[in-house]
């Protein structure tokens, strides 16, 4: 140390030196301990292992961990970390980071070692609490992320088994409506039916009636006024008879409908059926549309015909009143996995989509006052599925709608 | 029409509306004793009363009075031709009141008044010949037992 200090650096070289809570010492190339701090002078005795005191050791240079003995041989700034296993096999360890820094001679060569010994095992169980810490924090919001997906997922099975829940009990409410409203039509169609066969009837007997009496009234004196009455008469009971065919005509759905239950099934060529329902329909197309029959191979399929072709009737009427004139009527017909697909399209005006979703709502009607009672979808509906068949409506505003009906081949016996 | 200048027809329906329309029909096209009533037991009085070729009844629902009445007819007259009348649309109850009673025809409500004359004048004329064939062989047998007593009186005179 060169002497031209001046004494006060000197000073505080000393108390650094003297003052350090970490052990400083200065080791000569024999391990022989040069000088120590009171910090080394209090270094523990025991279990120190290659922290020995070289001097005690005599410097062993085979003691192939002394770190004062390689920076001897390699003449280099270390720094060590040290694991002390704690005197006597029990306790805890000790965590030691040792520091060796040559001090060159005059010729070049390491002429001491000034050796640094921190006992950081205190630091060391700070940081590994803190990295534990962080760790733990780390798993606990992971497992708090895993736990809030878990939540959200159950929120939203919950909220879609609620949807079922309405969807299955709006079912419930509709399908109880319709019993309901079968037993009240089965009921209705019957007292309707009576009165209606005597209106029937009686049109009839008023046309004959109108006729046998012009065949009576002497020609040359049957003034031109008794003529005209008789012709009255003759067109208001042709009135009376096509309205009472219309409500014998409605009441012979509503009794498909309310009888859908009873009617026997059997094997069906549904081809028949659909040729015979637009056969029935004839008169309604004349208006010009089109019907194009693309049937394919169907085998028969075990049903009630009546019950069929009214769902066929109802779907055709609705395709024949939404075409414009010169519009096309598709119906298609193909075999499917153990049942059959009726499709029965129009490139009609098609439905708005907000309307779509009810459309087989019982009640639901798109038509005018007086044209529809919003049954016949509905029916359809509780036809096809009584069938335990399936109806699905696909439509676009102007460019038409297609319904299509899958059955199976044999709808599996209830009760 | 050549064979129906007279029959009787009973009509028997709970609604007069039914039985009036009926009855204006066939007394316009037919020139038959035409019988209406609207209560059974008015109907089976009558039968008691006057013999009858066709009865038209509905069922009487929900007593089926009807088909008792039917029933009635059926052992009074069995060559009646018996028609049932119904605005039940229900086939089994067809089936078994035809095996029950034994009807000549069963017609649903609303009925179809050219169709309804040709049944009912098939009816009389069916229970015309039925009647026919059971007054022949009623003089078949007469004849048979004149003859049988002519043979016996023969047989006495020339032993």
């Amino acid at each position: 140390m060169p002497a031209s200090l001046p004494p006060e650096v000197l000073a505080a070289l000393r108390r650094m030196f003297e003052e350090n809570p970490d052990a400083v010492r200065l080791v000569g190339p024999g391990g022989e301990v040069i000088l120590r701090n009171p910090a080394a002078l209090a270094l523990p005795e025991e279990g120190l292992g290659h922290l020995c005191d070289p001097a005690r050791r005599g410097g062993d240079p085979s003691c192939p961990a002394c770190a004062v003995a390689r920076a001897f041989r390699e003449g280099a700034h270390r720094r060590w970390h040290v694991v002390v296993p704690a005197p006597g096999g029990g306790g805890p360890s000790s965590y030691w980071e040792v520091t060796v820094c040559p001090v060159p001679g005059d010729a070049g060569e390491v002429a001491a070692v000034i050796e640094i010994l921190r006992d950081a095992t205190v630091a060391l169980g700070v940081e590994q609490h803190l990295i534990r810490t962080a760790e733990s924090q780390e798993d606990e919001i992971r497992r708090r992320t895993l736990e809030a997906g878990k939540l959200l997922e159950a929120a939203e099975s919950l909220r879609s088994q609620l949807g079922t829940l309405q969807d299955s009990q709006a079912e419930i409410v509709c399908r109880d409506r319709l019993v309901a409203l079968g037993l009240l039509v089965a009921g209705l169609a019957h007292e309707i039916r009576t009165p209606l066969s005597a209106v029937l009837s009686s049109a009839d007997l008023l046309s004959r009636q109108a006729a046998r009496l012009g065949d009576a009234l002497p020609a040359e004196r049957a003034g031109e006024a008794a003529r005209g009455l008789l012709e009255g008469v003759r067109s208001s009971a042709g009135i009376v008879a096509e309205g009472a065919r219309r409500i014998q005509a409605v009441v012979r759905s509503l009794q498909v409908f309310s009888r859908v239950d009873e009617a026997p099934r059997k094997e069906v060529d549904l081809h028949e059926s659909l040729d015979s329902t637009l056969e029935m329909l004839g008169h309604r197309l004349e208006g010009g549309a089109r019907v194009a029959r693309e049937y394919g191979d169907l085998p028969p399929v075990t049903c009630r015909p009546d019950a069929l072709n009214q769902v066929f009737l109802n779907l055709l009427v609705n395709a024949v009143q939404a075409i414009p004139e010169g519009g096309e009527i598709r119906i298609r017909t193909r075999a499917t996995e153990g049942g059959v697909e009726i499709e029965i399209a129009d490139d009609g005006v098609g439905i708005p989509p907000e309307v779509l979703p009810r459309i087989f709502e019982l009640g639901f009607s798109t038509r005018g006052h007086g044209r529809g009672m919003g049954i016949g979808l509905a029916l359809c509906r509780w036809i096809v599925e009584e069938h335990s068949g399936k109806i699905e409506v696909r439509s676009e505003p102007g460019r038409g709608t297609s319904v299509v009906v899958r059955l199976p081949l044999r709808p599996p016996e209830k009760g | 029409m050549t064979e129906t200048a007279d029959a009787t027809i009973l009509l028997l329906d709970d609604e007069p509306m039914v039985t009036r329309s009926l009855e204006s029909l066939l007394r316009m096209e037919t020139s038959w004793t035409i019988l209406s009533f609207n209560r059974p037991e008015d109907a089976i009085a009558a039968i008691l009363e006057t013999a009858v070729d066709a009865v038209v009844a509905d069922f009487l629902m929900p007593r089926t009075d009807g088909l008792e009445f039917l029933r009635r007819v059926k052992e009074r007259d069995p060559l009646a031709s018996r028609i049932l009348l119904t605005g039940y649309a229900d086939k089994q109850n067809a089936i078994r009141s035809i095996n029950e009673v034994g009807l000549y025809q069963y017609v649903e409500k609303p009925w179809d008044n050219e169709a309804m004359l040709l049944l009912v004048r098939n009816a009389v004329e069916r229970t015309r010949i039925l009647r026919r064939v059971e007054e022949l062989v009623r003089k078949l047998a007469e004849r048979d037992r004149s003859l049988e007593s002519l043979r016996s009186s023969l047989l006495k005179a020339i032993v």
